[in-house]
């Protein structure tokens, strides 16, 4: 065979190739999904608001990280100020600055909710392995806020997690996450997410507002919003350990 | 025979700052069967003689023998034993239990020694009756007149066989004539048993019963005058 | 000491109206105690038996690490084989049943209830075949039916705490809760019974389903939060904890009631602090009317006391006189004290008052939600009476002892 027809068969052959084996995997979906929201480090600014039946109450916070194992919040609001969270070295910290006391939270402690919130500590400081955790289909693609998005339907692998069924719909070219729905595995709906404005930094789209419903109770929601956000900024080597936050 | 023997007796109080001289250097010997009585004004030593005499007090000097025993040998206890044992007092206010019969206020004495039931109900029966109160033996203090009650008393001190009864202004709470009869009836006592009588008073009348007068003034004898 | 004796007794009657008055004073105070006392032990003997009988059983096993986080309600630790577990139990003399505890949010819907809510809760999941050996709710249905075994939506309430949410038997609710691993679950129950539990503690917060069906929501997987022991009455817990600890394999640990119940034990702890307060005032009663009562006697009869020591009679004699005599007022205020003291008891016992309404509302530690009874103690009545008289006695000691210090011839002339 000469050269001309090799050539042309294997672009033939290229053509007509199915689809798939060009389109993306739901696993490359959320690993980008995963690295689009991880920085190297990073610094935030913003604000936490919670309504339900008895109320709103908003609470303002700093926030760094590195990598996916490093975060540290701190309170600025006024009957918060100064409390802070941190997670290093896969255990969690509490700091109240009016006790001076520092509690480490495991087990059990980790569910409880953080400030009233629709968040549980275990929420906020989750690391970002999706795939470790959970099977990931692809189910099709779904407009949302003008976004052409996939819908992914992850199913837990074990017991472990939090919410066994998860749907999301991620940004096809951003790899934001619009909105999501987390359930129970008999389908029940716990927890509607949506985010309602984004921004970017450093070339990716990341959420401003972000908006959590309880699906079980009515009238009970939480806003979480960012108002700055620097990353890969250099952050002080011992800004994640136990001395500096008890200071 | 001397049942006491009083020699250079001294007993002084403080009274405030003030020290009060009762009795200096007072002697005496008594003899057994003695109706003796001890006269002078008050503040004469007269009672604190008597209390010395009856071991219910302290001496400051000298010693006092009874029956040759020092008193001032013997330690609470002794004396105590020796008061149940061979002493007998009669007060001028007569001092009886109210809430015990006549009876009874005669008859707890002897229970404080060693007798039976039987022998402590003879005897007090027996000198209740001597004593001019046949009758009244269950009759409580409230329930007699004054000499009645003295009466209780002398029978009180008696019952046991005293060797000795020391008698402080026995009739001065009584009108004449029952006093009179009162101390007739420690007379008869005192012919009839041998006990010897010591009286403190400023009783005439005693004065006059009395075999033998001692003054004292200002805690000295002045006088000792024996009289039959 | 015959006379002694009888000139104690002539003497009481000596001073009427103040042996009268010191002597009721007395009465008053034991009386106080007596009533006290009878109503803290009948209400900790039914405390007690509320507490087996619905509440913490004689015994528990739990899981190793389960203890510590108990607050929690950690189903990670939870027993993995329940029914070789029950066996050796039931060796002991005793009865079992499973149970698994946990925490879960319950959803209340207007439809129902009037509005929407949610609140914590406890939740119970029993084997409703078991059960009733070892607890005693069988008696205690009031509306509605109990669970049936392998009931996958069923809701037994307490009837303190259906009132207190306005639940009635029918109504659905939704329990929110974290499985064994941390997944969510929901589920949707109904109420099929209530029950009227005499211990509040429970009636306020009883929350029941079947344990078949909570192993299927939870993923227990045949693992249970606790095994729950009823022993004989008279059983020695402590021996029989050693006992069971000893046939368990390793990563299980026995409990008995008293550990599970601290709260209980440390308010019963404080309200026998109370009757020893009591006490101490009756003694402060007894201490000052009969010191005063003395300390007048012997003012007055200073010229007899001066006579009898002229005439012999010991120190000795004369103080026990005195101290019978103080004995005698301690005796009629303990006799009275006692008489009257048991006669409120006996309506106490019998009938008790109903405190249903403070304690629909107050915790105030025992486990009784309505009638207080008194129970009769032997001990009680012998210490309140032996109390009386001694203690008259003893604070008679001082005034007499300071008044035989005294000279003979200072008595004898007192006015």
């Amino acid at each position: 065979m000469s050269k001309r027809i090799i050539i042309v068969l294997l672009g033939l052959t290229i053509l007509f190739l199915p689809v798939s084996l060009f389109a993306i995997t739901a696993q490359e979906i959320v690993r980008e999904m995963d690295a689009q929201a991880t920085f190297e480090t990073s610094y935030a600014t913003g604000s936490i608001k919670t309504v339900d039946r008895f109320g709103t109450k908003e609470s303002t916070f700093k926030a760094w990280s590195r990598g996916t194992t490093d975060s540290l919040i701190e309170f600025t609001s006024i009957a918060e100020r100064g409390q802070k969270i941190l997670r290093t070295k896969g255990s969690l910290y509490l700091f109240y600055p009016d006790a001076e006391e520092l509690i480490r939270m495991q087990g059990a402690a980790l569910r409880q909710s953080v400030l009233g919130s629709d968040l549980s500590y275990e929420d906020m400081t989750e690391e970002k392995t999706t795939l470790d955790d959970y099977d990931v289909t692809l189910d099709g693609s779904e407009t949302v806020r003008g976004r052409d998005c996939h819908i992914l339907i992850l199913t837990a692998k074990t017991r472990q997690v939090a919410y066994p069924v998860q749907k999301i719909w991620v940004d096809k070219e951003t790899f934001l996450t619009w909105k999501g729905e987390y359930a129970t595995n008999h389908g029940r709906l716990l927890k509607k997410m949506e985010v309602l404005d984004t921004l970017v930094i450093d070339g990716r789209t990341l959420p401003k507002e972000t908006r959590i419903e309880d699906a079980m109770k009515s009238n009970s929601a939480t806003w979480m919003m960012l108002d700055t956000l620097e990353v890969n900024i250099p952050l002080e080597s011992n800004l994640f350990t136990l001395e500096n936050l008890t200071w | 025979m001397s049942i006491i023997r009083i020699e250079k007796v001294s007993r002084n109080y403080k009274t405030g700052a003030t020290l009060v001289k009762a009795l200096k250097k007072v002697s005496l010997t008594i003899e057994a069967g003695e109706f003796l009585s001890i006269a002078g004004p008050s503040g004469s030593g007269k009672t604190t003689l008597l209390n010395l005499i009856g071991c219910i007090d302290e001496l400051d000097e000298g010693e006092i023998f009874i029956n040759d025993t020092a008193i001032s040998s013997m330690d609470k206890i002794e004396k105590t034993a020796f008061r149940r044992n061979n002493l007998g007092f009669i007060f001028q206010t007569y001092n009886l239990i109210p809430v015990l019969s006549a009876y009874e206020n005669v008859s707890f004495v002897l229970s404080l020694l060693d007798i039976s039931e039987r022998e402590i109900k003879r005897r007090t029966y027996e000198v209740l009756m001597e004593v001019g109160l046949e009758g009244m033996e269950d009759r409580r203090p409230s329930k007699l007149s004054g000499g009645q009650q003295q009466r209780v008393a002398i029978a009180r001190a008696l019952v046991k066989n005293p060797q000795i009864i020391l008698a402080d202004e026995p009739t001065a709470n009584l009108d004449s004539k029952t006093g009179a009869e009162i101390l007739k009836l420690m007379k008869r006592m005192n012919e009839k048993y041998h006990t010897t009588f010591l009286f403190s008073t400023h009783d005439q009348m005693i004065m006059d019963y009395a075999s033998r007068l001692v003054q004292l003034h200002d805690g000295a004898i002045v006088s000792d005058e024996r009289r039959r | 000491m015959k006379f002694i004796l009888q000139l104690a007794v002539k003497n009481l009657s000596r001073y009427k109206r103040r042996t009268i008055i010191t002597a009721v004073a007395i009465a008053v105070g034991l009386m106080m105690y007596i009533i006290v006392d009878s109503i803290l032990r009948g209400a900790s003997l039914e405390s007690m038996r509320n507490l087996r009988w619905y509440e913490t059983a004689s015994l528990r096993v739990y899981a190793e690490g389960y203890w510590e986080d108990r607050a929690f309600l950690p189903l990670e630790n939870s027993i993995e084989d329940p029914a070789s577990i029950m066996s050796l139990v039931e060796g002991e003399q005793g009865v079992a049943t499973v149970r698994t505890t946990f925490a879960a949010e319950m959803i209340l819907y207007s439809d129902d209830f009037g509005e929407n809510g949610n609140m914590n809760v406890k939740v119970t999941a029993i084997d409703p075949t078991q059960d009733f050996e070892v607890y005693r709710f069988e008696d205690t249905l009031v509306e509605g039916r109990f669970l049936e075994p392998g009931e996958m939506d069923g809701l037994l309430l307490g009837s303190w705490f259906a009132e207190d949410i306005g639940a009635e038997v029918g109504y659905w609710v939704t329990l929110l809760t974290r499985g064994k691993g941390g997944f969510y679950e929901a589920f949707d129950m109904q109420i099929v019974g209530i029950v009227n539990c005499p211990n509040p503690n429970v009636n306020r917060t009883l929350i029941m389903m079947d344990i078949a069906a909570a192993d299927t929501y939870l993923g227990m997987e045949n693992s249970v939060t606790s095994i729950d022991i009823l022993l004989p009455e008279k059983t020695d817990l402590e021996l029989a904890k050693v006992a069971i600890q000893a046939k368990l394999p390793e990563g299980l640990e026995v409990f008995t009631w008293k550990d599970l119940a601290q709260d209980y034990l440390a308010i019963v702890g404080a309200k026998q602090g109370g009757t020893g307060m009591i006490l101490f005032l009756v003694f402060i009663i007894a201490a000052v009317g009969v010191s005063n009562t003395m300390l007048m006697a012997m003012y007055e009869r200073m010229r007899e006391l001066g006579m009898m020591r002229a005439l012999g009679m010991r120190d000795r004699d004369i103080l026990l006189s005195f101290l019978f005599e103080a004995g005698g007022i301690g005796l009629i205020g303990s006799v009275v004290g006692i008489a009257l003291g048991s006669l409120v008891n006996i309506y106490l016992v019998n009938t008790g008052f109903d405190f249903g309404f403070m304690f629909r509302n107050m915790d105030i530690g025992f486990r009784i939600s309505s009638v207080m009874r008194g129970a009769w103690s032997l001990s009680t009545i012998l210490k309140a009476f032996s109390a009386g008289i001694f203690l008259s006695m003893l604070v008679a000691v001082l005034p007499i002892r300071r008044a035989l210090k005294l000279d003979i011839p200072t008595c004898l002339h007192h006015q």
